[in-house]
């Protein structure tokens, strides 16, 4: 295979341009496609020069990926970035000499460099991926080595193991990183990281170490913590956290537009959330807050203001003292557990989490989050029952309910009128114009005289 | 197992561009003037038109302690380091070392969209710098380094 090919850079191509006579000619339209083609990363800038792209064991998939292992910096994931399928993507790379700043600047001298730049190499690839390396905590990489696979030899998990071991059933994985453990900083950080999340015995002058379910969950919950503390992305945030906290406003709509006009039917039905619809502020009504409804009137105001000053155009989350963020906490935690864990850990992880053995205590976002389930199903049920007492109240108003069969009852007419009409023949149609008025009837004719 | 290293035919900077359309075609190309030559118009958009669309263009800095490269595979051996003391066992576990080449660096790449700047919650490459780069490093972190964030009084 023609090494050089594979590279986008210009005086690789040349130097094999005696070899290939296409790619002399300056009007070849394109050269031929690479079969190996570059591909585009993002890497730590400070890497060594002992820095290599391993195949490690995944402690998920329990397969092996690419990671980037460097002695003096540590480890890597990688991480894929690419559009989805339904959106095509391809990079182009232009030369330096094409980024906009250059252009702005050299806008004048643009058409001398022009003759310049016709044969600037690009270079096209079909698939848009970036490969971004990350740091990832070592402990995840030793996870695998930790944790017997089979589950039958339940014993086994038990024993304790001497540091040199666990490295060794690492490499014996992933025989990649053999050569890296011969590297002291690379055994010292795996170590360490190991010694986190295990129970360990000095066995004379060598510790020896054993998985700990719960050190594996503090460790995993101080990273929980630092991620809430940072804050989570957007997306995340607006997925699980904000959604899932979302109090069911339609509710609340509805029953604004109920309690106007009709006194007697839906107010029976739902007595919880009106306290706010009474409490008289006008902003307060778009939200409701449930969980102390009747009770604590001035508290929930508070709330609801002080709440409004912070995000005044986006719902805010409405939720008691601590209840957002645990659920943030807990978020954090499984979307690691997802992302780093075995399935099998990763739901003993969850259960201890959720345990009374935890250092954090969920049952407050639990019963907060009983609680919205319950509304939500109680906002789904009068939201149908509020329809049905509307159509029966307002039939003769002009609701968008009754607008619809009015409309239809129209268009029901209006057919048949037009069949009607198509029965009768152009004759019959042209004579109907005919004003009869004064004139005798047909049947004038045939009376007896 | 590979180590990456610097390409002899290293061609220095470049500009990656993600494009909103897909180029069935993997492999170098004149990028003239031509045919393709983003500019900022009078508002300081990024604009570039490519085959008569117009694209907004959103220029991705690459995070601070990251550089972008461009890398490509090679059949190349790294040759063995100059081993003092291998004992059998090593030899023949020994995996090669194939290199990989860097062969271009990038400090910024530009998201286009068409007729549109590119989403900022939905652009999976806006997202990727913006968020996963930071969060990664929030998820991995441990009380073992030092963290520019302060996580004062959080360890036990």
């Amino acid at each position: 295979m023609a090494k050089t090919r594979g590279r986008p850079a210009a005086s690789a191509e040349k130097d094999t341009t005696d070899s290939k006579p296409i790619a002399t000619g300056q009007k070849t339209p394109l050269k031929a496609e690479v079969s190996n083609p570059p591909q585009l990363f993002i890497l730590p800038e400070n890497l060594g020069q002992e820095a290599r792209i391993v195949q490690l064991e995944n402690a998920r998939q329990s397969t092996n990926s690419s990671y980037l292992v460097c002695p003096e910096t540590g480890f890597y994931e990688f991480t894929r970035i690419a559009a989805p399928k339904s959106t095509p993507r391809s990079w182009l790379l232009s030369q330096g000499l094409d980024t906009p700043d250059n252009i702005a600047k050299g806008e004048e001298g643009a058409e001398s460099k022009l003759v310049n730049n016709i044969s600037n190499d690009g270079y096209v690839l079909r698939n848009a991926n970036l490969l971004v390396a990350t740091p990832i905590d070592s402990l995840f990489l030793m996870l695998p080595a930790l944790t017997s696979k089979s589950e039958t030899k339940g014993a086994e998990k038990k024993l304790f193991l001497s540091g040199e071991d666990y490295l060794e059933k690492l490499a014996s994985d992933s025989p990649d990183i053999r050569p890296l453990l011969k590297n002291e900083s690379v055994r010292v950080l795996l170590e360490k990281r190991m010694a986190a999340i295990c129970d360990t015995v000095d066995a004379g002058d060598e510790t020896m170490y054993r998985i700990s379910e719960e050190k594996l969950l503090i460790e995993l919950m101080k990273k929980a913590e630092r991620m809430v503390m940072n804050g989570l992305t957007p997306s995340l945030e607006e997925k699980f956290v904000k959604k899932a906290l979302d109090v069911p406003t339609p509710l609340v709509i509805v029953e604004e537009e109920v309690t106007k006009s009709t006194l007697s039917t839906p107010q029976a039905e739902t007595p919880d959330t009106q306290s706010t619809t009474l409490s008289g502020e006008s902003l307060a009504t778009s939200f409701s807050e449930a969980s102390t409804a009747a009770t604590s009137f001035s508290e929930e105001s508070s709330i609801t203001t002080t709440k409004v000053v912070i995000q005044p155009v986006e719902p805010s989350i409405e939720a008691p003292e601590g209840v957002a963020d645990l659920l943030r906490l807990r978020t954090a935690l499984s979307f690691i557990c997802s992302k780093y864990l075995s399935p099998k850990i990763s739901e003993t992880i969850k259960s201890l989490a959720n345990s009374s053995a935890s250092a954090k205590d969920f049952t407050p976002l639990d019963n907060h989050l009983a609680h919205l389930a319950k509304l939500r199903q109680e906002a789904l049920a009068t939201r149908s029952l509020g329809d049905a007492s509307r159509k029966r109240c307002f039939d003769d108003e002009d609701e968008e309910g009754n607008g619809e069969s009015r409309a239809e009852k129209k268009r029901k007419k209006e057919e048949e009128e037009k069949r009607k009409k198509a029965g009768e023949s152009r004759g019959v149609k042209n004579l109907k114009k005919v004003n009869v008025s004064g004139m005798k009837k047909m049947s004038d004719f045939f009376k007896k005289k | 197992m590979l180590a990456i290293q610097k390409s002899k035919s290293h061609k220095g900077e470049c500009t990656p561009n993600v494009l909103p359309c897909r180029i069935h075609h993997n492999g170098p190309v004149n990028t003239s003037k031509r045919y393709w030559s983003p500019r900022k118009d009078a508002d300081g958009k990024t604009i570039a038109y490519f085959r008569g669309r117009k694209l907004h263009g959103k220029a991705m800095k690459i995070p601070k302690g990251y550089r972008g490269v461009v890398l490509s595979t090679t059949d190349k051996i790294l040759p063995k380091p100059q081993s003092k003391e291998h004992d059998e066992e090593d030899e023949e576990e020994f995996n090669e070392v194939k290199v990989v080449d860097e062969e271009a660096t990038f400090d910024e790449f530009m998201v286009w969209g068409h007729e549109a700047l590119p989403e900022e919650m939905a652009d999976p490459y806006v997202r990727g710098m913006e968020e996963w780069i930071d969060f990664a490093k929030t998820i991995h972190a441990h009380d073992d380094e030092e963290l520019d964030v302060g996580v004062g009084g959080k360890a036990k």
